[in-house]
């Protein structure tokens, strides 16, 4: 008990909205790019653009994960 | 008739086991008894001044409750005359409980008794009307009750208020303003008994908490949420006739034993504070933030009078950093097993449920007292696969002494707290891998519709 120090968490929860608010942009941009780029792409496109959907879509959901994350830990819900 | 000598010995058997203990040259050779019914509880404080007639070392004594008070008896508690605890151990027979403890050698030979009875002052009359006073009866001894011979003692009994209906005489014995005083008595035989019946006026709140749930929820991402379900009931005399709003309203001193509101005290980090009930919000609550508490002024959505009940849910969050420890992988939390509700409190079941973080191992329960443990279970919220441990106690009859710290104890990987981010970016990715698959394939109706034509 004695070596035992006081556990904080490792963000400070006072800037949890302010992440929550960057994260989830960054990820909503992203996505909304990803989803413009798709429904905008001609169908007899030869060009190869898999990676470039595989890559764009997965760091939306990267940051669209941590921002709802930090929404559910601003608002109260601690997960 | 053999069957009859070998109970008959057996019965001398355990009478010589128990009169063994009791060192009969042992004396009290001054008690002071200090009897504090002013609340709803009854609150007996003892003074014991010990002696040897041989002037040997006293190394045992034992405190006697009566089988009466004994079930009554919620906490009890003995200091020597240094302030320092002495530990008691509890040995029940058939007529009464006896808690012995073993003193030091070269202590001074005298020893501070606390106990707390809950729900022995009766109220008499049983049912009163509205605008009636409440009047309660206390049952005690007048003299110390003890298996050793009592050379001088004194009690005195502190009282609600002045108005006191009648209590018994037994000279010397006085009433001044708030006091009824017994005593000295000199030279008293072991467990002598003499009742005495004081009734008397007594307004403060009488309430039980039948039930309180208290939930306490971890998480590793800096906070501690504590949730408390509260059933409470009015345990005075009980109202007789019907309930009038319009007297209530109308004069402030107007039922004198009901309960308008109580306040209640948290810990001094608490925030995001809610009190509701079934119907939601009971807005008639006042916040104070104190310096070291803060106070809930919480008034109940009628008042209560004797009888009646009512049943909210009170909650807040705390900072982890109060109550968590930990090093390295190993985690201590350490939170009250039962906060302050209301003053002089009394809680019939208590039960505490500790939820902790998903993925936990290890999981150790320490408590102050002893309670009983319940099975562990597995509680599901938000972002949860397999669910968060919690471990359940419960215990019966307490009061404020049971205030008290508890610790638990487990083992926690820093890496699970990433699990339920990546939870929601897998769901995501997901998605959108849905959408690009999507994308591919080949709605489209137009070659069929070309099909049928040349079909045709």
């Amino acid at each position: 008990m004695d070596s035992m120090v006081r556990y904080a968490s490792p963000i400070n929860p006072a800037i949890y909205p302010h992440l929550a608010t960057v994260l989830s942009l960054i990820g909503i941009l992203l996505a909304s790019w990803f989803f413009v780029f798709e429904v905008s792409r001609p169908k007899d496109q030869k060009e190869r653009v898999i990676f470039k959907e595989l890559s764009v879509s997965l760091i939306s959901s990267i940051f669209l994960g941590f921002g709802i994350l930090f929404i559910f830990l601003s608002a109260g819900i601690y997960v | 008739m053999r069957k009859l000598s070998i109970i008959l010995f057996l019965v001398y058997l355990i009478n010589s086991i128990v009169c063994n203990s009791i060192d009969n040259e042992v004396e009290n050779k001054n008690v002071d008894r200090t009897i504090d019914i002013t609340s709803q509880l009854v609150k007996i404080s003892y003074k014991i001044t010990l002696d040897h007639k041989s002037k040997k070392p006293i190394n045992n004594y034992v405190f006697v409750a009566p089988i009466d008070d004994c079930n009554n008896l919620s906490f009890i508690s003995a200091r020597d005359a240094n302030k320092k605890e002495i530990k008691l151990t509890q040995s029940k027979t058939l007529t009464e409980c006896s808690y012995s403890m073993t003193l030091s050698a070269g202590s001074l030979p005298t020893i501070y008794i606390e106990t707390v009875y809950a729900k022995v002052l009766q109220p008499y009359p049983t049912e009163i009307v509205q605008g009636d006073r409440q009047l309660i009866r206390y049952f005690g001894n007048a003299y110390f009750y003890s298996p050793y011979k009592t050379l001088a003692q004194k009690t005195i009994v502190h009282l609600a208020s002045k108005s006191v209906e009648s209590f018994t005489q037994l000279k010397p014995s006085s009433q001044s303003d708030t006091q009824i005083s017994y005593g000295p008595y000199e030279n008293i035989a072991p467990n002598s008994k003499y009742e005495i019946v004081i009734h008397y006026e007594n307004n403060t709140p009488f309430m039980t908490i039948t039930r309180l749930e208290r939930t306490i929820e971890v998480s590793h991402w800096g906070n501690v949420a504590v949730e408390e379900t509260i059933d409470i009931i009015h345990s005075g005399a009980l109202l007789k006739g019907s309930f009038s709003r319009y007297d209530y309203q109308k004069d402030s001193r107007s039922g004198p034993a009901s309960i308008k509101s109580y306040k209640t005290i948290l810990p001094a980090s608490a925030s995001g504070v809610y009190y509701r009930d079934t119907n939601g919000n009971i807005s008639t609550s006042a916040m104070r933030v104190l310096k070291d508490s803060v106070e809930l002024d919480l008034r109940p959505r009628f008042p209560l009078f004797g009888g009646w009940r009512t049943h909210y849910t009170i909650g807040y969050n705390v900072p982890s950093f109060e109550y968590l420890f930990h090093k390295g992988e190993n985690y201590m939390l350490k939170m009250r097993v039962i906060d302050h509700v209301f003053d002089d409190m009394v809680v019939d079941e208590l039960i505490t449920k500790v939820i902790l973080p998903e993925g936990c191992k290890n999981i150790k329960l320490i408590a102050p007292y002893a309670v009983d443990r319940m099975t562990d279970t597995l509680h599901y919220t938000y972002l949860d696969i397999t669910g968060r441990p919690v471990i359940t106690f419960r215990k019966t009859n307490l009061v404020e002494n049971h205030i008290n710290d508890f610790n638990v104890k487990y083992q926690f990987s820093r890496i699970m707290m990433l699990q339920e981010p990546l939870l929601v970016v897998v769901f995501l990715y997901l998605f959108f891998l849905l959408v690009i698959i999507w994308m591919r394939l080949d709605f489209s109706i137009i070659k069929d519709r070309e099909q049928h034509v040349h079909k045709d």
